[in-house]
């Protein structure tokens, strides 16, 4: 069987979506490397309950400095995990619950080396996702799972913020491109959107010297949503049908 | 050095680069890649797209042309760039037949996977006579210039014998393939007997020309009267709207669902299933889906488009009939009615399935390809 490592940059995320998350990674993966970028709450202390996680912690923040230095250090901090796939999710991102029967029978195969999901941005809410513009999850579709290959060099694209969740090398690997749905809940407490805004805005102006359509868009005052339409996996993935 | 093979097809990817197209033509491609591999030549294929380089399998480059023009439903310029581009490959495949059109290598293979112009749009493409005639003269160019011609079906070379019957010639029946030790019945002690749970799978894409209309109201008409009935709709749409459009009705039925799978699940899902609809309108082959079924074990129910009459025979190996959701529905009762009938066709599919197997066809492409080389 494929041994799949999963890798999570964390800060701050205790009284947020991490135990749900190391959750279902505990169930997803053989392993989960974690960087906690000098969080002060407790997720140093949440993570060390979960045997399946290896965490190693900065005494300085370093993601809103050089996003990409950070995932080049977690991802060297994966490879003496001796993975076969990594999966990088992000510490306020959960697989669907059909994910859990279905995922890890993608990976013992070799037709692809790399999957790719559609990530659902939750909107103000738990049950409602946004769809107009650049939210739209339906016509995109992001590689988070990739077959680890030693030979690939390390390299991130050189860009302090968006600069990927995989180095440049793994970019165009043959993909699948998986119907399972990414939720995504770093919108879902309305109350984050200013700060959360203004983060992205400051980092905007610095990257590229004008804010962002989509930055922009986060405080727009008419978005679409739709609702979120859990869904049950075919019993034949539980060996039901068998 | 190694032997190289060009290989030109028109969508293995959509132009953008960005989705893949999952069909059965791409299968076989996927296929034929490994073949050639084995066969120690070295492979590079092309298609339509922006002029982005990708890898069709692991290894295995596929680089996009900017062409994008159909006129008279051949891609001539298509043609000629890669005419230019691959130069240094000492034969080429043209995966469309239509695509060997107007210059070819010398060493060249087209191959046919089906009649495409059976479809009523087709008129809408060539509306008047002489737009059809020109088609048909570069048809007729194309089939001219390669050395061989692979066709997947039967139909396609009848037709070709009834239009041009000197170019039948070309032509080698090397049908579609299925691999016996992945697609394997379900064993006697899997089998749950006092289960009465009956599963309908529909394993193609989400479009028109496979029935997809057909099968979702039959769908809809068999889930609301049998509550042991359960459909699953399993194949990528063509574009992502459909795709959001079946994920909300099927969840929106109770015993209806839609997501699509990677080939090597495939086998899985059809040792669940019990039936399988395979209801094409046009534009078919030899359906992998249907082989792939039949040597599952599953009772096929499916229509004489194209090559399937190449696979299925009536009541036999399957269940022969015309597109229509009413007649996938009867069809489908009487299956779930009669299990003895569904068992004993499935059984008849399976033995009709191992005359198609992959190392059959692969010893076939080898010879083929060896001896246009």
């Amino acid at each position: 069987m494929s041994r799949i490592v999963s890798m999570l940059p964390v800060h701050n995320e205790a009284s947020r979506w991490l135990r749900q998350v190391l959750d279902q990674l505990s169930v997803l993966t053989d392993c989960t490397v974690v960087y906690d970028d000098a969080s002060t709450d407790e997720t140093a202390w949440l993570c060390h309950t979960y045997g399946k996680v290896r965490y190693y912690r900065g005494d300085f923040p370093w993601f809103q400095k050089d996003e990409a230095a950070l995932r080049q250090h977690l991802w060297q901090l994966v490879g003496y995990e001796e993975p076969d796939w990594i999966l990088a999710l992000d510490a306020d991102e959960l697989l669907e619950d059909r994910a859990l029967v279905e995922l890890p029978k993608l990976v013992n195969q070799n037709d692809f080396d790399a999957v790719a999901f559609r990530i659902f941005d939750f909107w103000k809410s738990m049950d409602q996702i946004r769809i107009d513009g650049a939210w739209n999850p339906w016509n995109r579709f992001s590689p988070l799972m990739v077959r680890y290959d030693k030979m690939l060099a390390p390299v991130w694209m050189a860009q302090p913020i968006h600069c990927g969740r995989f180095p440049v090398s793994y970019r165009d690997r043959v993909t699948f491109y998986s119907h399972l749905r990414v939720q995504h809940y770093g919108w879902a407490r309305g109350e984050e959107h200013l700060s959360k805004y203004l983060f992205y805005r400051e980092r905007d102006l610095a990257v590229y010297g004008h804010v962002q359509p989509h930055t922009e868009s986060v405080l727009s005052t008419t978005v679409t949503l739709e609702p979120w339409i859990p869904l049950a996996s075919p019993g034949w993935f539980e060996g039901k049908g068998e | 050095m190694k032997t190289r093979i060009a290989i030109l097809t028109s969508n293995h990817f959509e132009p953008s680069g960005i989705r893949q197209v999952y069909g059965g033509a791409e299968r076989y491609g996927v296929e034929l890649t490994r073949l050639l591999l084995d066969m120690d030549y070295d492979v590079e294929w092309w298609q339509v797209g922006d002029n982005w380089r990708k890898e069709i399998i692991p290894g295995v480059p596929i680089r996009g042309i900017p062409e994008t023009e159909t006129p008279y439903q051949t891609m001539p310029h298509l043609n000629q760039v890669f005419f230019e581009q691959a130069v240094d490959a000492d034969a080429a495949i043209y995966f469309v037949m239509y695509l060997a059109y107007p210059t070819v290598f010398p060493k060249s293979i087209s191959v046919s996977h089906g009649i495409y112009w059976d479809h009523s749009g087709m008129d809408k493409f060539l509306p008047n006579g002489q737009d059809r005639n020109e088609w048909l003269r570069r048809l007729q160019m194309a089939i001219s210039g390669v050395s061989s011609v692979v066709s997947v079906d039967t139909a396609t070379i009848n037709w070709v014998r009834a239009t041009w019957p000197i170019l039948a010639q070309k032509f080698s029946y090397v049908p579609n393939f299925v691999d016996l030790d992945a697609f394997y019945p379900k064993k006697r002690h899997d089998i749950d007997s006092t289960s009465t749970r009956v599963r309908v799978v529909f394993p193609r894409r989400a479009t028109t020309v496979r029935g997809i209309n057909e099968a979702g109201k039959a769908a809809l008409w068999l889930t609301e009267s049998n509550p042991d009935i359960e459909v699953h709709f399993v194949g990528r749409a063509h574009d992502d709207a459909m795709e959001r459009t079946m994920t909300a009705w099927a969840a929106s039925h109770d015993r209806i669902f839609y997501y699509w799978l990677p080939p090597h699940l495939m086998a899985e899902l059809y040792r669940y299933a019990d039936i399988v609809w395979i209801p094409t309108k046009s534009s078919e082959g030899t359906s992998l889906s249907c082989l792939e079924a039949m040597a599952s074990g599953c009772a096929v129910v499916t229509t004489t488009v194209g090559g399937l009459a190449d696979l299925v025979q009536d009541e036999y190996s399957g269940i022969v009939i015309d597109p229509t959701a009413r007649a996938l529905v009867d069809a489908t009762n009487r299956l779930v009615n009669g299990p003895e009938l569904r068992l004993r066709i499935g059984n008849h599919a399976r033995e009709v399935a191992e005359t198609f197997s992959l190392d059959r066809w692969r010893s076939t492409w080898a010879r083929i390809i060896e001896e246009v080389l």
